[in-house]
């Protein structure tokens, strides 16, 4: 297969996802369309050096979490990472499987956001890499770490959250 | 909304794709001429020195061309080495090879500094010999050193501005990620 026929599929079959990550690192929709061209222009780049050793999401999750890092790197310290109510894999960032319908309220989305948004870079990367509901060998395998490594990560990451969210919640109620 | 956000994001594949194909051309086709350019002139250089063994040209001068033609050699390989991996970084690596990777690349002082560096004295050495350039060899050294220091500082400053942020910010993810 020619690459430009490989790529052109390669961009049909996942561009979706692509699209989901550009969201999760901008809010303006001209930085998200920035980015995914950006994206696209680096797996064009990498794609010669693709040997089908990983998976194929794997492989385009790294393109695209190293590009936000390369692509926000202009302004790191700004770089948000936007989640949305409707996402399928929210509940797994607090392990809270109600969280879904409580986080319909405004607020509390607003106040996991805020919080999310207080993460250092690496942490808003893992996590999005979990809103998208890899597994954490699959996490492991994008950044380049071990699989506990990983799992002690998120789990820091997951009792911060947890704790910031809980204590914004009794300060409410008080 | 979904609707609009996915309109707006549409990137005119096939527009992108071409422009992608035409750079990858263009860049290729550079890298060639590039290649063809250095390796049509070491072989006319050299065979100019051998010329002027020939003619019996004094032997500091020969000394010189040799010396130049070393140089030239040296900065062919150099560009081709830099043209090479300043073009290709692999954005499909994991994430930390690719930082620790970004870090080396942004490091001011590197191994391949010290070729840059044969390379000058190179420069040096033929300017220096070359007696048919009719330098004086003071003069030569002083000028010649100037120019080098002035441009290793102008090159400093440049990568303070624009590359010591980058290598800056990618450790401190190395450090980050490898916590723990």
């Amino acid at each position: 297969m020619k690459k430009e026929e490989q790529f052109n599929q390669l961009i049909a079959d996942n561009s979706d996802r692509i699209k989901r990550i550009c969201s999760y690192y901008n809010s303006n929709v001209d930085d998200q369309k920035d980015m995914y061209q950006e994206v696209l222009v680096n797996i064009w780049k990498s794609l010669d050096n693709f040997r089908g050793d990983a998976a194929i999401s794997t492989w385009i999750y790294r393109v695209a979490v190293n590009t936000s890092l390369s692509f926000t790197g202009k302004a790191y310290k700004h770089m948000k990472l936007m989640v949305k109510a409707d996402n399928q894999y929210l509940s797994s960032v607090l392990d809270d499987e109600g969280l879904e319908h409580k986080l319909t309220e405004e607020r509390q989305l607003e106040h996991l956001q805020n919080e999310l948004n207080l993460l250092s870079v690496i942490d808003k990367a893992l996590i999005s890499l979990m809103l998208e509901g890899l597994s954490m060998k699959e996490i492991a395998e994008v950044i380049g770490i071990t699989e506990s490594n990983v799992k002690v990560k998120i789990h820091r990451v997951k009792g911060q959250l947890k704790t910031k969210l809980a204590g914004g919640q009794d300060e409410r109620n008080q | 909304m979904k609707e609009t956000n996915k309109k707006e994001q549409q990137v005119r594949l096939p527009e992108l794709t071409e422009k992608l194909i035409k750079k990858d051309k263009q860049y290729a086709g550079m890298s060639k001429r590039l290649q063809i350019m250095y390796w049509i002139l070491l072989p006319v250089y050299f065979i100019l020195i051998l010329v002027h063994i020939i003619d019996g040209s004094p032997v500091k001068d020969i000394l010189g061309s040799g010396f130049f033609l070393l140089a030239m050699l040296n900065f062919a390989l150099l560009f081709r080495y830099y043209h090479k991996t300043y073009n290709t970084v692999d954005y499909s690596q994991p994430t930390l090879l690719m930082l620790k990777k970004a870090v080396a690349r942004y490091q001011p002082f590197q191994v391949k500094t010290l070729w840059a560096l044969l390379g000058i004295i190179f420069v040096d050495l033929g300017l220096v010999f070359n007696s048919s350039l009719g330098f004086d060899v003071i003069w030569v050294q002083l000028v010649f050193g100037g120019t080098v220091l002035v441009s290793i500082g102008i090159g400093l400053l440049i990568w303070r501005v624009s590359y010591k942020p980058l290598r800056d910010a990618a450790r401190a993810m190395i450090r980050e990620i490898e916590g723990e």
